[in-house]
């Protein structure tokens, strides 16, 4: 008995290590902005936009100062009022990639 | 080199008096009121272009205006208008820059796109028209109450016309301008646009190429 659990394999220890949440929901948010089609509809561009700006916890400012468009534009884009053609949505995300980047360094630090 | 940028509000209130003082020198130009315009350039919709002295030569604006996109106030300093091409390269900017940025073509339902032309001024109709895609929808008349500052007649009404965009033909002509534009004036004078990051007028010219054919009047069916 003694032998046999002494032949039993011995589990790695498990290290306590829980992301911070909000690492974890920068993290998808990247992976969803790299995923998303740029031909979505009006709506689609909407919904991830908003999304990304909460999750971002970013003001139509700082967004407007990012993307070097009028603050109102932010809230346009968000609400679904007005969309960039597909073409001008990729580097939309990209700078949006970017920023979440900087906030999860930011967050590690 | 004569730059072409949107204005940021920093820069609002040293457009306003640019915008004064040339709606003083020229009666057919609306002279805004500070507020509004402020909002006009909160909001991204103003257009200027400044030499490298940083001195401003010409301006425009691509206004929401209601349920319509109104492209005007186009004002392009005495020494810029000898035939250079400022103002319609100004125009064919605020216009493309909206329409990409905006997409009223695909508003539901879909926003027009409108110009006024005061009564007896000759100068933008042959941009709006033949360079911008613009047709003339209708006369209008305003009391000149409404607005202070404009020439009126006996009485007191604004006479002039109102443009209606027209998509598809809009669409071509800036299709048409981005591939041959050479970045100059007409006489020379090296131009440059700036637009957001990312975006080029390859990426404008590829979209409203995509959108013209969208806009495309489905062929007549054949005749027995």
């Amino acid at each position: 008995m003694g032998y046999a659990l002494a032949k039993r394999p011995v589990a790695a220890p498990q290290v306590a290590h829980r992301q911070n949440p909000r690492i974890t929901d920068l993290e998808n948010l990247i992976a969803e902005l790299k995923r998303a089609p740029s031909d979505g509809s009006r709506q689609e561009f909407a919904a991830l936009f908003d999304k990304a700006q909460r999750a971002l916890e970013a003001t139509d400012l700082e967004l407007s100062l990012l993307f070097e468009v009028s603050r109102p534009t932010i809230g346009r884009w968000a609400r679904g009022d007005a969309a960039p053609h597909r073409l001008g949505r990729r580097p939309l995300f990209d700078d949006l990639i970017r920023l979440a980047r900087t906030k999860i360094r930011q967050i590690r630090r | 080199v004569i730059r072409l940028a949107l204005v940021r509000p920093a820069e609002a209130e040293e457009v306003f008096e640019w915008h004064l003082a040339f709606a003083a020198r020229h009666r057919a130009i609306y002279p805004r009121k500070e507020p509004q315009f402020r909002q006009f350039v909160d909001e991204g919709w103003v257009w200027a272009a400044r030499k490298d002295t940083n001195e401003i030569v010409g301006m425009t604006y691509a206004v929401l205006d209601g349920p319509a996109w109104e492209l005007g106030g186009l004002m392009v300093r005495e020494d810029y208008r000898k035939s250079r091409g400022l103002g319609s390269l100004l125009m064919r900017v605020a216009l493309g820059h909206m329409l990409f940025e905006q997409d009223p073509l695909h508003a539901d339902p879909p926003t027009s796109v409108i110009a006024h032309v005061l009564y007896g001024n000759e100068d933008p109709r042959r941009i709006i028209e033949q360079r911008l895609g613009f047709a003339h929808d209708h006369p209008v008349s305003i009391h000149g109450s409404i607005l202070e500052g404009l020439p009126t007649c006996d009485h007191g009404f604004v006479h002039g016309d109102e443009y209606l965009l027209e998509f598809r033909r809009a669409l071509l002509l800036l299709v048409e301008w981005v591939k041959t534009w050479i970045g100059t004036l007409r006489d020379g004078e090296p131009a440059q646009i700036k637009l957001r990051r990312g975006v080029t007028l390859s990426a404008w010219a590829e979209a409203f190429t995509e959108w013209a054919e969208e806009f495309a009047e489905p062929p007549a069916p054949e005749r027995p």
